[in-house]
């Protein structure tokens, strides 16, 4: 029997990580989350939590190196972790600039960097970055977030460039709204107001997210990197 | 004073030992490294294990792709063996007049001495 293929997801705790560790738990893969806090209630057989602060590179290096020892290998990599926040740009906190940066794309940064090291051992890996239609819709009061992930696209298709030598694809998912931890604080009729931009006009699912997901990472999906797919039919 | 001078010299022969020692490990890793990378290869490209020959540069057997692959696979092996994070190619190395990966035996020289410095650093 082949060995079970090994992912790691960052932000696991809650939301989109959370429902896509579920997701790939129940495919059979081994799953290693990270996250400032452990998933509660707790993640089932075959996952491990690491609590740790994504841009944090001590921290960061110390969950690849436990990897390496454990498992020797890295099938996939979901850079799930994200902070987002409204605000204008008049009324925006540097703190606030500088939470969003690390965490959205020096997290990123950090973690496809460590993820390549490994997966070019094997000359093939899967590289999925989350990113969000706040970037194609220029969306007010995003400003930051969305310039944020507007640099996560970027990093996605350069790094297309280059790991596709290694056989590393690295593609990235924009989902619309989906009812979690990260759009609670959004008010109602700004999120109606984004749905009727979609060409779909409905909130996402985690299965939207997780359908998309699961091509990216296909082993038939060798051949396609440096691609971003949104949700709802915003482009 | 003849006292003072031979403990002097038994401390500089020690220190002198260890930073031998840590460059004969960084060179068995090194040879790690090529082994790993040599599994992926094809086999015209495979790098011998030879301290002296040629490896990047003019007349060298490695490519820059290959040059990234090899030096990110023996950084983490000295992360793992060492405990200490060494980037040997930062713009220090990439601004030395005689390039650290002209040969393995100058690349095991410069990431001994990077090694031996975030040891006293850490």
């Amino acid at each position: 029997m082949a060995e079970a293929r090994v992912a790691l997801i960052t932000g696991t705790s809650r939301g989109i990580g959370r429902g896509l560790a579920e997701y790939f738990l129940a495919e059979g893969m081994t799953v290693i989350g990270c996250g400032r806090r452990a998933p509660d209630p707790p993640l089932g057989e075959g996952y491990t939590h690491h609590c740790l602060d994504v841009a944090d590179e001590a921290a960061v290096k110390g969950l690849f190196r436990a990897l390496r020892q454990q498992h020797g290998r890295l099938d996939v990599l979901i850079n799930n972790a994200g902070v987002a926040g409204m605000n204008h740009l008049l009324l925006t906190p540097i703190p606030q600039v500088e939470r969003m940066l690390a965490t959205n794309v020096t997290g990123t940064f950090l973690f496809c960097r460590e993820a390549a090291k490994l997966m070019q051992r094997a000359g093939r890996g899967r590289i999925v970055n989350l990113t969000t239609v706040a970037t194609p819709l220029r969306l007010a009061g995003e400003a930051i977030y969305a310039s944020s992930k507007a640099a996560v696209e970027s990093l996605t298709r350069i790094l297309a460039h280059e790991l596709g030598p290694f056989g590393i694809t690295v593609n990235a998912i924009g989902p619309t709204p989906i009812p979690t931890a990260l759009t609670a604080g959004v008010p109602e009729e700004k999120l109606q107001e984004l749905t009727k931009r979609q060409a779909i006009r409905r909130t996402a699912t985690l299965d939207d997210v997780a359908n998309v997901v699961k091509f990216f990472i296909s082993p038939a999906s060798d051949f396609i990197t440096g691609q971003v797919i949104y949700l709802g039919g915003i482009s | 004073m003849m006292a003072g001078a031979g403990t002097l010299g038994l401390a500089a022969r020690g220190k002198e030992s260890v930073v031998l020692e840590v460059r004969e490990r960084i060179v068995e890793l090194i040879w790690e490294a090529v082994d790993a990378l040599n599994e992926i290869q094809s086999p015209e490209a495979r790098l011998e294990k030879d301290l002296e020959a040629k490896l990047f540069g003019k007349g060298g057997r490695i490519d820059s792709l290959g040059l990234v692959q090899l030096i990110s696979e023996i950084e983490t092996k000295l992360e793992d063996h060492f405990g200490v994070v060494v980037a040997l190619a930062d713009e220090r190395a990439m601004s030395q007049t005689r390039s650290p990966f002209r040969t393995f035996a100058t690349l095991a020289d410069y990431a001994s001495s990077l090694v031996m410095e975030a040891k006293k650093g850490g």
